[in-house]
């Protein structure tokens, strides 16, 4: 039952190992950013001043996790489906023996695995420096990866919802990139939560978006504060956005005609 | 070498196609209106997020590396303004520079009685990024009401200057960084590096305190122009010799730019038409 999903799996795999330039540049991006952020914060720092309770050093730990979970953004399956869905592409395997919401997931994770063939390097240098300056613990990791997975899920069923929308409008490349801003800013990829209007913080508890960067981040670095409410709420979100992907993406196939296919 | 009257006949002839092409964009996106807001509130959306990480910044910091919260927006309001223009006239145009090398659309540019450069960089002018520039504007223009002792004609000048500059170094990187496309089949991820990295001119050139950091964001990826150095001409704290030096920085990688582009145009096959 599973084998069609993972022969997807593995063929998305391949398909991340062609296009090696484009994963070596987007991980040199994401530590260009988080560096740039990183010496923003040295300098505020240097002149004495400070973000809350945090260090610095847990202000690099912090920029750092931020740049690892750029990695469970699943922004491009959507890009990939709106395409497929305004060019016919989907005909082709509406026919198929598959459940779309899990054929693209196989898809998902399988290019996020190919994805960090090239990262493992960098990642396995990050860890071990954070191991060695005592910046993380053995539970800090294990509660960062589950986070790390379950970041990696909202983000594929909240892309898969928003790519549905193109089965309804021609605009629902706009969502998407409303959806990247909110998220990066609300979710904590430029500036921790801590840094909010107190009020925006209690209100992002509630919200998907704090799951995607700040919650992962705040764990590695060891604060486990509220952890069984953010696992609840988490898994609230991840079932919410699965179950309205599943029943948004059936009334769209109905609906659906494919013009010129 | 051209004669002057025949430089000045083929630059009007340019900014007629710009706006022969602005023409068209718009009657394009104005049979979809609602894609035209959408981007137009998108365009709005990126800047607020900068403005409230500055707003989120100072709420906990008096002061940022010498800036305080009004001279930051002024840096954002730079970044603003220059990389508004740069999406209106450069980025939407060479985006999927790649995609139209790959599907061999490229070639319908190369065969017009214009410099393929700006063909591909002015048939997509996102006239919706206008928004962001206009953001920009009203930012600078705010801090001149709030300083009223300062003069707003004698910086205007320097202002201009060093926006065009930023304007003219931002999208030179960028066209460069996009040559690869003629050797690499999927190099697209350089766009969101190049804007990346240039999106660091949001934060004051201070921070770097090292003098090689300093070297490098002024000369060698100078992205001080686009924030910094024009929010330093605001403030009336802008100098000639920046000036002079955003000249001959423009200059290089005009010429760079322009260079490789010949180079990658000579070596182009057109395997894929």
């Amino acid at each position: 039952m599973f084998s069609k999903y993972i022969h997807t799996a593995k063929l998305s795999i391949q398909n991340q190992i062609v296009y090696r330039f484009n994963i070596t540049v987007f991980a040199l991006k994401e530590v260009i950013v988080a560096f740039a952020l990183i010496i923003f914060w040295h300098a505020v720092y240097q002149d004495g001043f400070t973000l809350g309770n945090f260090s610095f050093h847990s202000l690099v730990v912090y920029y750092l996790t931020v740049a690892l979970m750029q990695l469970a953004s699943s922004e491009g399956i959507a890009w990939n489906l709106i395409e497929d869905i305004q060019e016919g592409n989907i005909l082709n395997f509406i026919l198929k023996p598959l459940q779309s919401i899990w054929f693209f997931l196989a898809r998902t994770i399988g290019g996020k695995i190919g994805q960090s063939f090239f990262l493992w390097p960098l990642l396995g240098f990050i860890f071990i420096g954070f191991w060695y300056f005592h910046l993380v613990t053995m539970l800090s990791i294990v509660a960062f990866f589950l986070f790390f997975i379950l970041a990696l899920l909202l983000s594929y069923f909240t892309y898969f919802l928003i790519a549905i929308i193109a089965f309804y409008t021609e605009s629902s490349w706009a969502f998407i990139l409303f959806w990247h801003f909110i998220s990066s800013f609300l979710g904590g990829a430029f500036l921790p939560l801590d840094a909010f209007p107190l009020w925006l913080q209690h209100l992002s508890a509630f919200l998907p978006f704090q799951y995607l960067f700040y919650v992962p981040a705040r764990f590695l670095a060891g604060d486990f504060e509220n952890f069984w409410f953010a696992l609840l709420i988490v898994f609230a979100w991840i079932s919410i956005f699965a179950l309205l992907s599943k029943f948004l993406w059936h009334i769209g196939i109905k609906s659906y005609e494919a013009y010129g296919r | 070498m051209k004669p002057m009257a025949d430089k000045k006949s083929s630059l009007r002839r340019y900014v007629r196609i710009l706006f022969a092409y602005m023409r068209l964009y718009l009657a394009r996106r104005m049979a979809y209106r609602f894609d035209f807001v959408l981007n137009f509130i998108l365009a709005v959306l990126f800047t607020s997020m900068s403005l409230l990480f500055v707003t989120f910044v100072y709420r906990n910091v008096p002061v940022v590396a010498g800036w305080t919260r009004d001279e930051a927006l002024l840096i954002v309001a730079s970044y603003s303004i220059v990389n508004g223009l740069a999406w209106m006239f450069c980025f939407g145009g060479f985006w999927n520079f790649d995609l139209l090398l790959s599907t061999g659309k490229f070639d319908s540019f190369l065969v017009k009685p214009a410099p393929p450069i700006l063909l591909v960089a002015f048939y997509r002018t996102t006239l919706e990024d206008i928004s962001e520039v206009l953001i920009g504007v009203v930012l600078i223009a705010r801090y001149y009401v709030q300083h009223s002792e300062l003069h707003v004609f004698p910086h205007v000048f320097g202002v201009a200057l060093s926006l065009l500059y930023g304007f003219i170094i931002y999208t030179s990187v960028f066209v460069l960084a996009k040559c690869l496309s003629f050797k690499k089949i999927q190099s697209w991820s350089m766009n969101r590096l190049v804007t990346d990295m240039f999106a660091i001119g949001k934060y004051p050139q201070s921070i770097f305190r090292q003098t090689l950091l300093r070297f490098t964001t002024t000369v060698i990826l100078p992205i001080a122009f686009i924030g910094t150095v024009p929010a330093n001409f605001v403030k009336g704290e802008g100098t000639i010799a920046i000036l002079l030096l955003g000249f001959v920085l423009t200059c290089i990688f005009l010429f760079l730019t322009r260079f490789v582009w010949q180079r990658s145009l000579r070596d182009y096959s057109s395997a894929s038409s």
